[in-house]
């Protein structure tokens, strides 16, 4: 045994001998994007030191410098390369085959020694560049350990890489065919769960995701591309999971196994061919010609912003031809023998179509699946303008409330029915994606997406189109529940003893905050809470607000959650300590209790625009508006002087600047509300309007025509 | 001793090896001759563990060869285009065959270099074709192994280089347990070096016997018979492999020893007869032409 051992580290030092060079090139791109970056970073980093840790453990594995990464991947592509390239010369695979040696002695030597070149070079600039920054710095005990993660992340980052390399390379009998395969081994998982997710977008017109979809989880766990990326971004955050560490280890342990079975019964003979297993050539053309094919008609139809689904038919069958064509230029490097693997072509293209049949035709039944009633936990039933009506704390960006809108267990039944109507009208030909376009003749629609939580745990998300007069029905009874308001206005969401400050914002849509001592605050924020569950739910639906509060407090999210890069608040900076806003916290004129307050305390909220306050106005019409050419539109611009300004796009959209009194009081009168309703307002808008005040500020309203 | 039992190989449409049997015995020299892509190298790629049979047997020594270290350390092939690692020289890659074949003799190596005046320190590359066969036939001599497989590794070598080397097998032979097995074209080389010589045509193994055996079992026959059915009739009696005729003179190539295809012309009553030995060149040509290898003759008709 040990006489193996030291004969298999003498062939680890002949390989390391010969490829020299590889160790050279590593070391030198190391040493410069490492320690030497390092430095020219550390020398130029104004932060506080303090900060220094969510930045320094980047430098490391590349999530700072992405070059760095990118040199990650490229060297341990190279290092499979050049270390297996021999299998694919008959020459070189002659001579290492015909010697003494057993196969399994040449991979692990081959194999060690790719690992040996490029991983100490690495190691050795990860302590230079950790002593660079200890010296320039100082290193704690948690940078050092971050470091360390960071280190350790760049590896298992290589380690992946290179494994995939390897196995691809036992596939081929061409080091450039390898190179191919290399890449197409570590993208190719990524591309087809990525591609389902794109074709459920794309063709699903009930499909709703507002996080990772299940194939885009597996994309990150199941693809070397998806675990490269992961183990950076993971491991630079100090947060390197248990599950990526073990989905890289697992699946390198896969491909070292696979490669080292393939490598056993690699035939000699096959040194020059692309494929060294010529009869898994069709399969494989088949593997990768369907989701290539499909993606590159994605792709296109996406650049080329083409609408409908039935373009990528033919955009899919001349990506699939031209891919079977590429494919088999690369099996035979001969252009009269393109038509070789014709079965296997035809059964390529025959594949795209079939996916995208299987899909154009929902198969499956996605858009008409709505699961029993019985089995039904609860619903949950966000439109679209809750997105714009609320603001939650803890994050100024999170548009849904913590617990997701679902409604309480007896509302199951209206909010079923709703869903229904919504499957009903997608049969019409109403959905989600077309409710804005203007081509719903039949009455007012809104999208909005639909959570069923289901006994088993399992959540099932929807989006349809819903009737605006069906989802005002359904709301008004929802908001009936004291619960469920609670539930889903901010409100209830803020930690009032926590307020430092509030702000009042009128018709102007200008803030102002008001001087208020705490009790004034907390009397202020108790009558808007009684208020909130106080007024009628058709106040809510119907009704336009008249102004907002806005809230401020010191943003503990922020200090705790920092370093997570899942955190963007919604704060602002003031002095040192950033803080948390919460604003539309709208104000309806039935707020009595605290509109009463507000003029104890001195602030009345104006409800409508005084011409002489304003400088002037800017109209945006949408080119459908621009196009559609209404009464009320036609009307509306004949009657603006000859001062206003007109700007006609090649989109058919124009813009128009109004200076003169007359007609910003005139354009006044078709400026919409400060702010829609929990549901919108239930109109179509054409444009808007930027209104420019003489003290500077401006707001954008909606335009009514 | 070499034991080819059935083997087959194929590469996708080429039978390479096309149920080939035979026997390579010890301590003698072996040529394998063939026409251009009968397999000879592929028979020797099987017998240096290199390439896997299809279906078949090869044995040497009694034992398997493929992935088998043991046995293979007894087997140094030697390919027709030899490999050196890059920028490597002469020291390197007797360092490297010192790793891999514990019996590499090291002195002889040295000694042999110094006396084809072969520059230790030179780069491999720089060397000609001619002397990189030349370190490729000292490197596989001085591995000590018992059977070296040459493929066409005397070719490129000059006149007196093909001497040497012979010299130096015939010495290797005699001074230990030494097979090597020779694949080339020129036959005539072949023919005063080889002890027992194996005919591969279109991945068939012909023959494999015994130079001297070969040439006792085959002769040239040249005779005038005036009488065209007494001729016909020693046609008839003889196993001929090539007939040509050039005026009333008959020159038959044929199977059997001299002494019985004379008997059997002379039964003929011939004006004229005479039974040549062939060259191997003739015998490779004639049993090739048997098994439907004939195109020289093809331009000039």
């Amino acid at each position: 045994m040990t006489s193996k051992i030291s004969f298999c580290i003498k062939l680890i030092r002949s390989d390391i001998r010969h490829r020299g060079w590889l160790a050279a090139l590593s070391g030198t791109l190391f040493f410069l994007m490492m320690p030497v970056y390092t430095m020219l970073y550390l020398s130029t980093y104004t932060n506080p030191a303090s900060d220094l840790i969510f930045y320094f453990p980047g430098l490391i594995n590349g999530l700072t410098l992405r070059y760095l990464a990118a040199a990650i991947a490229v060297l341990a592509i190279l290092s499979a390369l050049t270390g297996f390239s021999w299998i694919h010369s008959r020459e070189r695979l002659d001579f290492f085959h015909s010697l003494p040696v057993k196969r399994t002695t040449w991979f692990t030597a081959t194999y060690l020694s790719g690992l040996i070149i490029v991983l100490v070079p690495y190691i050795v600039c990860c302590v230079l560049t950790i002593a660079a920054g200890a010296a320039d710095t100082g290193m704690t005990a948690e940078l050092a350990g971050r470091s360390a993660e960071a280190a350790l992340g760049g590896v298992l980052a290589f380690f992946i890489i290179y494994n995939a390399c390897v196995f691809a390379l036992m596939l081929t009998g061409r080091t450039v065919t390898g190179l191919l395969a290399s890449l197409a081994v570590i993208v190719y998982p990524f591309i087809v769960f990525v591609l389902i997710s794109s074709l459920e977008t794309a063709f699903f017109r009930s499909f709703y995701s507002d996080s990772l979809t299940l194939p885009q989880k597996l994309a990150k766990y199941l693809s070397p591309f998806g675990l490269f990326s992961a183990v950076i971004e993971q491991s630079a955050a100090g947060a390197l999971g248990i599950s990526v560490t073990a989905a890289v280890c697992l699946m390198s342990a896969l491909f070292i196994a696979a490669a080292v079975l393939l490598y056993r019964i690699y035939p000699s003979e096959t040194a020059g061919n692309a494929v060294a297993f010529p009869s898994i050539s069709p399969a494989l053309k088949v593997l990768i010609c369907i989701p290539t094919a499909l993606f590159i008609s994605l792709m296109i139809k996406n650049l080329m912003m083409l609408e409908g689904n039935i373009l990528l038919f033919p955009l899919g069958l001349l990506a699939a031809v031209l891919l079977c064509a590429v494919i088999e230029f690369i099996y035979t490097m001969d252009l009269k023998l393109l038509l070789k693997g014709w079965k296997s072509s035809l059964i390529s293209i025959a594949g795209v179509m079939a996916v995208l049949c299987f899909f154009h035709l929902d198969l499956p039944g996605y858009d008409t699946y709505i699961p029993d009633k019985e089995k039904i936990e609860s619903i949950s039933f966000c439109p679209d303008s809750f997105s714009s009506y609320f603001s939650y704390p803890e994050t100024g960006n999170l548009q849904e409330t913590p617990t997701g809108y679902f409604a309480p267990e007896e509302m199951n039944d209206t909010l079923y029915a709703l869903a229904q109507s919504g499957i009903d009208n997608l049969k019409n030909g109403i959905d989600s994606q077309n409710v804005y376009d203007g081509n719903t003749d039949d009455g007012n629609y809104l999208s909005a997406v639909f959570r069923y939580r289901l006994s088993g745990g399992r959540t099932i998300t929807r989006q349809y189109a819903v009737a605006y007069k069906d989802a005002a029905g359904a709301l008004e009874e929802l908001l009936g529940s004291t619960e469920y308001r609670k539930q889903i206005f901010p409100f209830f969401y803020i930690d009032r003893s926590s307020v430092t400050s509030i702000s009042l914002s009128d018709i102007y849509g200008t803030f102002e905050n008001m001087s208020l001592d705490k009790d004034q605050r907390e009397a202020l924020l108790k009558a808007y809470e009684t208020d909130v569950l106080k007024v009628s739910a058709d106040t809510f639906i119907n009704t336009e607000p008249i102004g907002e509060l806005s809230v401020e407090y010191p943003n503990t999210a922020l200090k705790e959650n920092s370093g997570s890069d899942t955190v963007s608040p919604h704060y602002s900076s003031s002095g040192s300590d950033p803080y948390a806003t919460v604003p539309m916290l709208y104000l309806y004129p039935e707020y009595t209790n605290t509109l009463a307050l507000l003029d104890e305390y001195g602030y009345s909220l104006r409800t409508k625009i005084d011409p002489d306050d304003i400088s002037s106005i800017t109209l945006y019409l949408t080119d459908s508006a621009a196009q559609s050419k209404s009464k009320e539109g036609i009307d509306l611009f004949r009657k603006l002087s000859n001062t206003a300004e007109t700007t006609v796009y090649s989109d058919s959209s124009a813009d128009i600047s109004v200076t003169s009194q007359e007609d910003i009081a005139l354009l006044l009168n078709y400026t919409g509300a400060y702010a829609n309703g929990i549901l919108g307002d239930g109109n179509k808008y054409f444009g808007s309007v930027d209104i420019y005040y003489k003290t500077g500020d401006f707001r954008n309203y909606p335009l009514k025509l | 001793m070499i034991e080819l039992k059935d083997l087959d190989k194929t590469f996708h449409d080429i039978h390479a090896a096309d149920h080939v049997t035979g026997t390579i015995r010890d301590g003698m020299v072996f040529g394998l001759i063939g026409s251009n892509g009968a397999g000879k190298s592929t028979l020797l790629r099987m017998i240096a563990g290199v390439v896997r049979p299809d279906s078949g047997e090869l044995l040497v020594d009694g034992a398997h060869v493929f992935e088998n270290p043991e046995i293979k350390s007894q087997i140094c092939f030697l390919s027709d285009t030899p490999y050196y690692f890059q920028n490597s020289d002469l020291r390197e890659m007797r360092d490297y065959y010192m790793t891999v074949y514990p019996a590499f003799n090291r002195k002889q190596f040295d000694s042999l270099s110094g006396i084809f005046h072969l520059d230790m320190k030179r780069k491999i590359s720089t060397f000609s074709k001619g002397m990189k066969k030349q370190v490729s036939i000292l490197l596989g001599l001085c591995t000590g192994t018992k059977y070296l497989l040459c493929d066409e590794t005397f070719d490129g070598l000059d006149p007196v280089m093909r001497q040497a080397f012979k010299s130096l097998f015939a010495s290797e032979i005699v001074n230990r347990n030494f097979t090597p097995v020779i694949a080339s074209h020129n036959l005539r080389e072949l023919e005063d070096f080889c002890d027992s010589i194996g005919l591969l045509h279109q991945g068939r193994l012909l023959l494999t016997e015994d130079i001297d055996q070969v040439r006792s079992k085959i002769c040239k026959l040249q005779c005038v018979i005036r009488d065209p059915l007494r001729e016909q009739e020693l046609l008839r009696s003889l196993r001929v492999l090539k007939s040509e005729r050039t005026g009333s003179l008959l020159t038959l190539t044929v199977r059997g020893g001299r002494s019985e295809v004379m008997s059997i012309a002379e039964a003929q009553d011939p004006l004229f007869i005479e039974v040549l030995p062939l060259t191997l060149e003739e015998i490779f040509i004639s049993e090739t032409e048997v098994a439907g290898y004939d195109i020289k003759d093809f331009f000039l008709h």
